[in-house]
């Protein structure tokens, strides 16, 4: 197999997923592919289908139809296994508020993996994300929203998997640290992880992504290549899409 | 990982304020409970001793009179205190404490049954029993009904999953941190009560009932836990768990007690106090087999010493006549109270076949056994007494018997006769005897604790967050 294959080797796949929940089609035959070492930005408007995706590819629901393989493992079949593989981040980040930030890294990367990890790299993890060496040591019930969604970070940063999944892990943070974490997750990618995250940011999803997917209404609507086009043509269409999606249903 | 599950939950236990708090209330509580309780048992271990002495003193200290009127002195049997009694009064204050043993007079009346207890005032003594059958599984439950509910709730169960935990290691650290809650309450009371038990000169048996009590106590309590843990990994939120688990809890506890009670009566019903005086005075008043037996025994005697006149005997006849009326009161006494007996305890038994629904029940019955403060214990004493004053009756004729009154004159026997009498010493039941009545309240705790536990086991398998 050659480098390049490799590459392209996808290691993230979803095949005409579909999710029903009531009478509500949240998913209506998704396909989307991630090769290996890339970051697939799902931009979106409320209730598209982004986090339902996701919750899918944890085996957090189960999709009536469709395949997910998350790094060559099927969803559904072995969700025990596939989560071995990925590290995530939620789109609110919940900890222990009676544990401080560093205690709750080191409770959830413990459980995570089965090395145990030196207290000094999980501390570099909360640097990475962003925490101020000060507040590691408080209790999370002090947390302001960002501190909280650092920590949701840096214990995704710790797990090192092969993929990552993140729930608009901007939401709530600074600039100063949407910028760190957009940082982050490059090397991530030079390092060979595979992201796929949901966000509203289309100023950062350019910035960091290798290809960026508008879903409306649980369909893919388009997939754009982020260094053809600048950020306010990319503000465009995807507003175009989702007018046109929104109106097309009205 | 297991450790760092069960280190995290009781890291997180430990700064909440509130259990340490309560943990240490109830501590205190059943400290305070297991010192009066102990008090009060020592108080009437003490006075059962120098009563007992007391009593046979006096039975000694009789002047020479005849045998019968010896008879009718009369001496009372002490009850005392039931071995593990600091631990579990259970009905001992509601029951006599004494017993009065004399010619004629089958112990009658004594019996205040169970129903008695209920209608006491309504006041329910404190005792370490109490605490450990309704107030640790209180604490338990507000301990153990947020543990996985509230995750769930919090979205940390969520986190837990995606991190690649296996859910049922999850629901095995909350299970062992409430284990280890559970026996930090648990080994100080029960450590406190050998020690007791030690200062008391206990030994042997009353030991094994302690190591059984304990058992039972963990048996309850840790199927409690699991199935509180059962109820919260089923509930999406932590006021629905806690809500159900708190119904349940007072059906167990408040209610189920009180209609079971009644419904073991409605089921064995005790006779009513009247009913069972006019069985009693009907079986007296019939006289005719007293008599036949009487006049068999006459004819075989006089066939034996070839005599026509019962004064010519060489034995004195009066005392097979006293003896016949003591057995003939005896035989009906044993066919009615054997009777009332057997309901009580077929009521006790239902009781404990209770368990089944609620496991205080089981609990409850198994701790009062095991303490010696049931009504098997009560029914046993008053076995001991009924038999010690045959013992004294049989005695006291069988010396009349030897002793013809061909003269006229009474017989005055000499005090040497009354110190043939061994003091009424009474011991309470092997504990293998208590094993065996209570088999199915055992059984009931057992599968109190296996049942959830198979379905905490399935459930946590496919745990959703
Ligand atoms: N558990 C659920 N039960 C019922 N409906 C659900 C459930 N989860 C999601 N939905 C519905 O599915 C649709 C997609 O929801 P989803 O959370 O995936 O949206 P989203 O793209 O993440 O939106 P947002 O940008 O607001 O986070 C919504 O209409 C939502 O109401
Ligand atoms: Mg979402």
């Amino acid at each position: 197999m050659g480098e390049s294959e490799y590459l392209n080797e996808s290691v993230l796949e979803l095949i005409g997923l579909r999710k029903r929940f009531g009478d509500h089609q949240a998913l209506e035959g998704l396909d989307l592919k991630v090769p290996a070492g890339s970051c697939y930005a799902l931009l979106g408007p409320n209730g598209a289908g982004k986090t339902t995706t996701l919750n899918i590819l944890l085996g957090f629901i189960e999709a009536d139809a469709g395949t997910a393989r998350v790094d060559g493992v099927d969803v559904q079949a072995n969700p025990a296994k596939a989560r071995t593989r990925i590290a995530y981040i939620p789109e609110q980040v919940q900890l222990y508020p009676r544990l401080s930030g560093f205690e709750n890294l080191e409770y959830f990367h413990g459980l995570g993996s089965s090395e145990a990890e030196p207290a000094a790299r999980l501390r570099d993890c909360l640097n990475q994300a962003g925490l101020a060496e000060g507040d590691c040591d408080r209790r999370v019930a002090g947390y302001s929203k960002g501190m909280r969604q650092k920590v949701g970070i840096a214990i995704a940063l710790a797990r090192r998997a092969p993929v990552m999944l993140l729930d608009e892990p901007t939401s709530g943070l600074d600039p100063q640290a949407a910028w760190e974490l957009n940082n982050s997750l490059r090397s991530l990618a030079k390092q060979g992880v595979t992201m796929l995250m949901a966000t509203h940011d289309l100023f950062r999803a350019r910035e960091v992504a290798s290809r960026i997917g508008i879903l409306v209404n649980g369909c893919l609507q388009q997939e754009i290549d982020p260094a053809e086009v600048a950020g306010p043509e990319l503000e465009a269409r995807y507003l175009q899409e989702v007018q046109q999606a929104l109106g097309v249903q009205a | 990982m297991i450790r760092r599950l069960v280190a995290k939950e009781l890291t997180e236990l430990r700064r909440d304020g509130r259990v340490l708090g309560s943990l240490v209330i109830l501590l205190l509580l059943g400290m305070g409970a297991g010192f009066s309780a102990w008090q009060q048992a020592r108080v009437q271990h003490q006075a059962w001793h120098a009563a007992s002495d007391g009593e046979h003193e006096r039975w000694l200290g009789q002047e020479a009179k005849h045998p019968h009127s010896a008879a009718h002195y009369g001496v009372y049997a002490f009850r005392p205190p039931g071995p593990l009694a600091a631990f579990d009064p259970g009905l001992s204050p509601y029951l006599p404490v004494t017993v009065w043993m004399e010619a004629h007079r089958q112990n009658e009346a004594l019996y205040r049954p169970a129903q008695d207890s209920g209608s006491a005032g309504g006041f329910i003594p404190l005792s370490p029993a109490i605490i450990v059958g309704t107030l640790l599984p209180l604490l338990l439950l507000l301990l153990a009904a947020p543990m996985i509910s509230g995750e769930r709730e919090r979205g940390t169960l969520r986190q837990l999953l995606a991190q690649g935990v296996r859910p049922e290691r999850i629901v095995l650290g909350k299970g062992l941190a409430l284990a280890v809650l559970l026996l930090l309450l648990l080994l100080p009371l029960w450590l406190l009560a050998f020690a007791a038990l030690l200062m008391t000169g206990a030994q042997g048996d009353v030991l094994l009932r302690w190591l059984l009590t304990g058992l039972a106590a963990l048996l309850f309590l840790g199927g409690f836990a699991v199935f509180c843990l059962l109820v919260s990994a089923c509930c999406r939120q932590t006021r629905t768990a806690l809500l159900l688990l708190l119904g349940i809890w007072a059906f167990g506890t408040l209610v189920a007690p009180r209609g079971v009670m009644e419904w073991a009566e409605a089921r064995h019903p005790t006779p009513s106090a009247l009913d069972f005086r006019q069985a009693i005075d009907g079986g007296l008043a019939d006289g005719a087999e007293r008599e036949r037996r009487i006049q068999a025994r006459a004819k075989a005697l006089l066939r034996q010493y070839g005599l026509d006149d019962l004064d010519d005997l060489p034995v004195n006849f009066n005392a097979v006549r006293l003896q016949e009326g003591e057995e003939h009161g005896n035989r009906v006494f044993d066919a009615v109270f054997g009777e009332l007996h057997d309901g009580y305890l077929a009521q006790e038994r239902w009781l404990q076949g209770a368990g089944w629904m609620a496991p205080f029940l089981a609990f409850q019955a198994l701790s009062s056994g095991l303490a010696g403060s049931d009504l098997l214990h009560f029914r046993d004493f008053v076995d001991s007494a009924e038999a010690h004053r045959r013992m004294i009756q049989k005695a006291m004729n069988d010396a009349i018997y030897l002793q013809p009154e061909t003269d006229g004159r009474r017989y005055v026997a000499a005090p040497e006769l009354w110190a043939t009498i061994p003091t009424f010493d009474y011991r309470p039941l092997a504990t293998a005897d208590v094993m065996a009545f209570y088999g199915p309240g055992w059984t009931a705790l057992i599968a109190w604790f296996v049942v959830p536990l198979l379905a905490l086991m399935a459930v946590s398998r496919r745990l959703a967050p």
